[in-house]
Formats: C-alpha cells, sequence, structure tokens
C-alpha cells in the first residue's frame, strides 16, 4: 500500500522537531504560532536559518562557529596574541567572553578526548594546535577543559604537546561556585578547592 | 526488591548522551557484572545528574526491566576516585577492555575485584605501568584464559628449569620454541609471573608484550583508542625528557 504524501504542516511540524526539547506537541504549538499569528516572523526564520546553514563555518585559526574566514575575536588585533585559551565549545568562548576576564585568543577544540568513544586528538584537531605552538607567537596557554575525566584527560594531553614545544600552560581553578555553599558540595570539588588554595 | 527493581553498586564505566534528556551508562556491579543502562538526567547537560555520572565513580544504583538495555530509577555517588591526568589514560583504558570483555549480565566478583583494586592502586599515584600490567595478568586469570605457568604448553610435562622461555599466546609457555609467533621470555619474568611481582621497572616491556599478546586475541582487530592515546602520551613525553 503506497503512503499518503504528507501535508506541508505535517513536513513543518516534523522538522521543528530536530530543536532541542521540541516534542510533538510543541512542534505543534510552534507551527501553529508561525501560520496563524506571525508569518512575518516564519519568513525571516527561514530565510536566516538557510542562509545560517549554508554560510556559517569554522574560523581558520580557532576553529569556531563564524561566517567569516576568521572570526571577529581572531581578527581583533588589540588582544594580548601570547595567551592562548583553550576550551571544547563555542559556547565556553561565549561564557568566558561575558565574564570579560580573558583578553588573548581562543582555540576551540569542538568536544574533548574521549577514547571510549572514537574521539583522539586528531578529531579535535590538535595537530592545528601543534602548529600555533611552534608558530612562537604565543607563550602561554590556558586550559579550560570542563571539569570531568575527558576533560582532565584532554588537558593533561595538551599540557605534555605544550611541553614538548616549551609554551607555559596553566589550567583554570576549579572550586566552590560563587554564592555556593559548603555543605551542597561534592567531596572532589571540595578537595580540588583545598588543594588549590592562594594566599588571602 | 519488590516490583522487580533490582539494586547493586557499581562502577560507571562509560556513558554518552543518548537523545537530549537522557545518557546512555555502562556500569560494572559487583552483583550483576556489566549492565546497559538508560539514564534520564534532568534538564541541561552539565546538571548535577548528569555531572555524578562520571568514569570510575562508585554508584549505588537501582534499575528495572527485561530487556539488554534497563531503565536506571535512581542512583546516588558513593565514592568518587579521582583518577587525575595520565592515570585518568589508564583507567580509561581498564574500562576500554572490560568494555571488549565483560559479557552482559553476568556476575563476575572476581574481576570485580581486580578493577576495583586496580583503580585504588592507579589512584595511589607512584609508577602506572605495573598496576595495568598486574590488572590484564589478574583479568586474564579470572575469565580463565590465563597460561598454565607450570607447564610446558608443548609437551604436558612440568614446565622444566632454563635459562630463557618462549609464550605463544592461546598456546602458554615452553622451553622451546613452539612457533614463529612465540616471545621470548627471560627466567626473572616467569618467576615474577608466577608471584604475580609487576614491580620490576626492567621488566616492563616483557610483562607487558606478554599481556598484549595474550589479550589481542580477545580483544578483536580493532584498536583500542585508550592505548594509542596513551602512545602518543609517551611520544610527547620522550620528547620532553630529551630536551
Amino acid at each position: 500500500m503506497a503512503m499518503a504524501p504528507t501535508s506541508l504542516l505535517e513536513q513543518l511540524m516534523e522538522s521543528l522537531r530536530c530543536l532541542p526539547g521540541v516534542g510533538p506537541k510543541t512542534a505543534q504549538r510552534m507551527a501553529f504560532h508561525l501560520l496563524e499569528r506571525d508569518r512575518n516572523g516564519g519568513r525571516r526564520l527561514s530565510a536566516t536559518l538557510a542562509e545560517a546553514m549554508e554560510k556559517i563555518g569554522r574560523c581558520s585559526q580557532c576553529r569556531t562557529l563564524t561566517e567569516k574566514e576568521v572570526c571577529d575575536i581572531c581578527s581583533n588585533p588589540g588582544r594580548n596574541a601570547q595567551l592562548l585559551c583553550v576550551v571544547e565549545s563555542p559556547s565556553d568562548v561565549l561564557a568566558i567572553e561575558q565574564s570579560g576576564a580573558f583578553r588573548g585568543y581562543y582555540f576551540v577544540l569542538m568536544g574533548h578526548i574521549s577514547p571510549l568513544d572514537g574521539i583522539g586528538p586528531e578529531e579535535l584537531g590538535l595537530d592545528e594546535l601543534e602548529k600555533r605552538f611552534r608558530s612562537k607567537e604565543v607563550s602561554e596557554i590556558i586550559l579550560a577543559t570542563n571539569p570531568t575525566v575527558e576533560g582532565e584527560v584532554t588537558a593533561h594531553y595538551i599540557s605534555e604537546m605544550a611541553r614538548a614545544n616549551n609554551v607555559k600552560t596553566s589550567r583554570i581553578a576549579h572550586g566552590v561556585p560563587f554564592g555556593g555553599e559548603l555543605e551542597y558540595i561534592d567531596s572532589q570539588t571540595l578537595t580540588h578547592a583545598f588543594e588549590g588554595r592562594t594566599s588571602y | 526488591m519488590s516490583n522487580g527493581t533490582i539494586e547493586s553498586t557499581g562502577f560507571l564505566l562509560h556513558s554518552r548522551r543518548f537523545r537530549e534528556n537522557s545518557r546512555l551508562v555502562d556500569v560494572f556491579t559487583a552483583d550483576h557484572g556489566r549492565v546497559s543502562l538508560v539514564a534520564r538526567v534532568s534538564g541541561r547537560p552539565g546538571s548535577v545528574g548528569a555531572a555524578q555520572l562520571q568514569p570510575f565513580r562508585y554508584l549505588l544504583l537501582r534499575w528495572r526491566g527485561q530487556r539488554a538495555l534497563k531503565n536506571l530509577q535512581s542512583f546516588e555517588a558513593l565514592e568518587m576516585i579521582a583518577l587525575d591526568g595520565e592515570a585518568g589514560i589508564c583507567g580509561l583504558y581498564c574500562n576500554e577492555v572490560l568494555l571488549r570483555l565483560l559479557p552482559d549480565v553476568l556476575p563476575l566478583p572476581g574481576v570485580f575485584h581486580v578493577y576495583r583494586q586496580t583503580l585504588q592502586r592507579l589512584a595511589a599515584g607512584g609508577p602506572l605501568a605495573p598496576s595495568l600490567r598486574r590488572f590484564e595478568w589478574q583479568l586474564l586469570s579470572e575469565l580463565g584464559y590465563l597460561a598454565d605457568l607450570e607447564v610446558d604448553c608443548l609437551t604436558g610435562a612440568p614446565l622444566a628449569d632454563a635459562e630463557s622461555y618462549y609464550f605463544l599466546p592461546g598456546e602458554g609457555f615452553s622451553v622451546t620454541m613452539p612457533g614463529r609467533d612465540a616471545l621470548a621470555v627471560s627466567r626473572g619474568v616467569i618467576e615474577a609471573l608466577r608471584r604475580e611481582q609487576f614491580d620490576a621497572a626492567e621488566m616492563q616491556r616483557e610483562f607487558r608484550s606478554i599481556t598484549t599478546a595474550a589479550l589481542q586475541p580477545l580483544l578483536g582487530s580493532k584498536p583500542l583508542q585508550s592505548r594509542k592515546l596513551m602512545q602518543q602520551l609517551t611520544q610527547y613525553r620522550r620528547e620532553n625528557d630529551n630536551d
């Protein structure tokens, strides 16, 4: 028996479900909202979405997402070229930028080393990172991978690679979050906080 | 426990994202061996629930289900064995080996004990390689793949006293060269293996070729990613030491 061709409306609802947190009910609500109340918004969304999917690629220097050959941060000459911060994802770059704590450049791994998932140094473009170490521009890298087992393994690997290229490395501190309460913090974080204490 | 819920403690071997609010979790439990679970984690990635599902964490787990993939009902973190840097890679290597070798839901208390001791040894500091060799050797022994150190695999007679021996993976040890794939093994190494003493620095290379060769047929043809990672790291280490 041939399947009945699905209507455009059904196709729209099905397509919306690729978004995180969107199930069939939410997809239906979104589709009807755009069609009944906000056709202009829907047209703008579809045009931007189409353009973004075509044009946004990776920055040739830091590998973050951008529609340019070199992203805005990498092409800003006013930043400190000696400092390079290694992060796991483009959203980490945004978070650090919003904090205003760092004025150097970034390198985005797009993941972390995870041997059990088959993700090794090549998959993360660590050969590109090593080229930047060899270029002698960078004098210190700051490892800002997540404090997970795989994030720590990644940081350790990159630190050995940096040492082989005579680049100084540091790791962001982990500890008690601002506004947190000690009694609710897990023992490993507390251990780290005590080991990494600074004079005051 | 009632209504089909099973409770056991175990170590998390591996967890990966599965759909948006779930993770696929492989655990090695004390009472049920390896179990594959679907864990629903609330909220965004990185939330407290998901953060507990890290390798080497010792968890109290409750799950249900008849099929191969069970549903994790709840869990509590009991203990965290902190493996940093290179010890972390060694721990992931043990996990990768176990994921290849452990059958689903078959209690293996001996292997569990060996794994737990290995994690504690790796976390204690000191040289990592002897801990890994002990793990590999004892794992082979617990799984019943260990070659008999007292019998000559070619003649079946007791292994004669000699200056050097040969090891043939899948067969055992002999004083005469059993085949082209055989590894030459010194007398000291045989004695160390009998005592399960893996600490001698000058024997590390021989220990490693024996356990690697013995594990190889069991692990399959796909190379172990964590082993590759360790080799790449050793190369950097060597460059650093030469400086």
